[in-house]
């Protein structure tokens, strides 16, 4: 009985303290010139990036985690009681934030239930995790056995919550990936925005049925880079791309774009190809595109001075020679029976995660009946290729090859999934399948 | 037209019922939520893990309570293949070559093959506790 109760105390907890410090007004007050309006949804998302981000400065500083984390959550009770009591819900947001409750407990039982943790979780993130709930100092993540210089920022959220849970159980942790990936699910209704709401959670539910993949709940940090995708994109999607974008809201998506350097070692492959793109296909002049390019390679040099410095490693796991590739290449038997393989794990990929499949299918469905892109789609699709020959650079993989394919290559398919969702929503939304 | 909104919240009501249901039964609520009623952390860990199969999550928490094992002094085998768990209790990765105690889970072998036949480094241990094909070693004093 205790367990469910500290279940129900923990969602508790994330609505509290992902309430502050951010409302809706004071977005919209902030990001006047952006043709969107901020919502209760968008700001408990912003609030939760900015939790991440507090939590990155944190833990550089080496600060007791239980203090941290009280202090947080006694302001945000103070923020909560003080500036958000006029905040009126309409029977509409009622209803979808008591379905939203009711999936969020129905995933927490189904991991408190399920509650192991698979290979990468039990060997490579968590022993990060027992560092930091062990209160140790940041620069021993360098010590640790397997992969240290993986970045540490979701092994750090999830000792957080694994620590000021009322039980102290490990999955308590790993509950907050839970919570972020389904709240960032929940930015569908607010981009689809239908009149009828149950139109608004059925689509819910599929990308749910078709995105839930219990085995990364088990200690990967796939669905992150998954949410944290998801967000991006939305605000992308309701950028002007014929007009002069508001600068604000590009540093704003760059900053969302940069958490997944702090999450895994590809999350900076995303963050250089989206970001870039981005900037690149706005409507900016050339100074201005220079200085936001300027601005993403700053940050990951902030990411590479901070773990060199304050933790003390700095690495990627695949380090390809030259000769190794010229040899691969030139030797044709190597050559065809990697890239065939590569493309059988691509498409045993694209069925185990089927939102690929919808993906291709609402390119192809728009490119022949719609035929003319807009700018948005286009740049979408323009990430999209870059980001397959991204993955085909797998080919380069010389330690482990196949076995790499084996493990690697869906998860990569599925973290990055999250990013074209909206494609598929937009395709919904063209061709009046859904009434607005 | 009251009749036709009274309808209408019928037809809401069902509809809210409906998907809620499905909700509930895709994610298995009711048989989870008994499931952490009826069984505690513990029990759950253990029917998750395993006793002494798969990780042995069950055999590793019974021997670090009994036999009070310390952190830096214990190496966890799995002969299975399995994960091993040591991050899940305060033991951490063991750096030494030869640790207070192994812990030897699955240990798998063929006709009357021993421990040390298989495990060369185990000649120096002696086996403190067994539970069928899980072993807690001691290094000799």
């Amino acid at each position: 009985m205790i367990e469910i109760f500290s279940i129900f105390l923990q969602i508790f907890i994330f609505l509290v303290v992902f309430s502050f410090p951010f409302n809706s007004n004071l977005l919209n007050n902030y990001f006047k010139n952006y043709d969107y309006n901020f919502s209760v949804i968008d700001s408990h998302i912003i609030n939760i990036l900015f939790f991440l981000y507090v939590c990155l400065f944190i833990s550089f500083l080496n600060l007791d985690i239980e203090v941290f984390f009280k202090i947080y959550l006694a302001l945000s009770l103070i923020f909560l009681f003080s500036f958000n009591r006029k905040i009126i819900f309409s029977n509409k947001k009622i209803l979808l934030f008591c379905f939203f409750l009711l999936i969020v407990i129905s995933i927490f039982f189904f991991i408190a239930q399920n509650i192991r943790l698979e290979w990468d979780g039990a060997n490579h993130w968590l022993e990060k995790a027992r560092v930091i709930y062990n209160k140790e100092k940041i620069s021993n993540l360098a010590n640790v056995q397997v992969h240290p210089h993986y970045p540490h920022l979701g092994s750090y959220v999830w000792a957080l919550f694994w620590k000021n849970s009322f039980l102290e159980f490990e999955y308590f942790g790993r509950l907050f990936f839970v919570y972020l990936y389904l709240i960032s699910l929940f930015l569908v209704f607010k981009f689809l925005n239908l009149k009828k709401i149950f139109i608004n959670i059925l689509i819910i539910l599929f990308l749910i049925l078709i995105t839930f993949e219990p085995y990364y709940f088990a200690g990967y940090q796939e669905y992150l880079i998954f949410s944290i995708l998801i967000i991006a994109a939305n605000y992308i999607s309701k950028i002007n791309f014929d007009k002069k974008p508001n600068l604000k809201i590009i540093i704003f998506i760059i900053l969302i774009l940069y958490l997944m350097l702090w999450f895994k070692d590809e999350g900076a492959l995303y963050y250089f190809l989206f970001s870039i793109t981005l900037v690149l296909v706005l409507n900016f002049s050339n100074f201005e595109k220079f200085c936001l390019i300027f601005l993403i390679i700053f940050l990951f040099f902030i990411q590479y001075f901070l773990q060199k410095n304050l933790i003390g490693i700095f690495d990627f796991p695949q380090k390809p020679s030259i000769s190794l590739i010229i040899h691969d290449i030139k030797n044709l038997d190597i050559f065809f029976s990697k890239i065939s393989k590569i493309l059988i794990h691509f498409i045993i990929a694209f069925f185990k995660h089927p939102l690929w499949l919808l993906i291709f299918f609402s390119i192809i469905f728009n490119y022949f009946f719609n035929k003319n892109f807009k700018k948005l789609e286009k740049y979408f699709i323009i990430c999209l290729f870059l980001n397959l020959c991204l993955f085909g650079a797998m080919f380069f993989t010389f330690r482990n090859f196949d076995a790499m394919l084996q493990v690697s290559l869906d998860r990569l398919l599925f973290q990055s999934s999250g990013f074209y969702l909206f494609m598929i929503l937009i395709s919904l939304l063209k061709k009046n399948f859904i009434n607005k | 037209m009251k009749n036709l909104l009274k309808k209408k919240n019928i037809q809401n009501c069902l509809l809210i019922i409906a998907v809620s249901f499905s909700i509930v039964k895709f994610f298995n609520l009711p048989y989870n939520f008994y499931s952490v009623l009826k069984w505690d952390y513990t029990s759950r860990m253990e029917q998750n893990y395993g006793f002494c199969n798969n990780e042995a999550w069950g055999f590793i928490n019974y021997v670090n309570k009994n036999f009070l094992l310390k952190k830096n002094e214990v190496k966890i085998i799995n002969d299975g293949g399995f994960v091993t768990l040591e991050h899940l209790f305060e033991f951490g990765q063991n750096k030494v070559i030869k640790p207070k105690n192994i812990i030897l889970l699955n240990f798998e072998s063929e006709n009357n093959q021993s421990i040390e036949s298989k495990f060369d480094f185990t000649k120096d241990y002696a086996i403190e506790y067994r539970f069928n094909n899980c072993f807690l070693m001691k290094l000799y004093d």
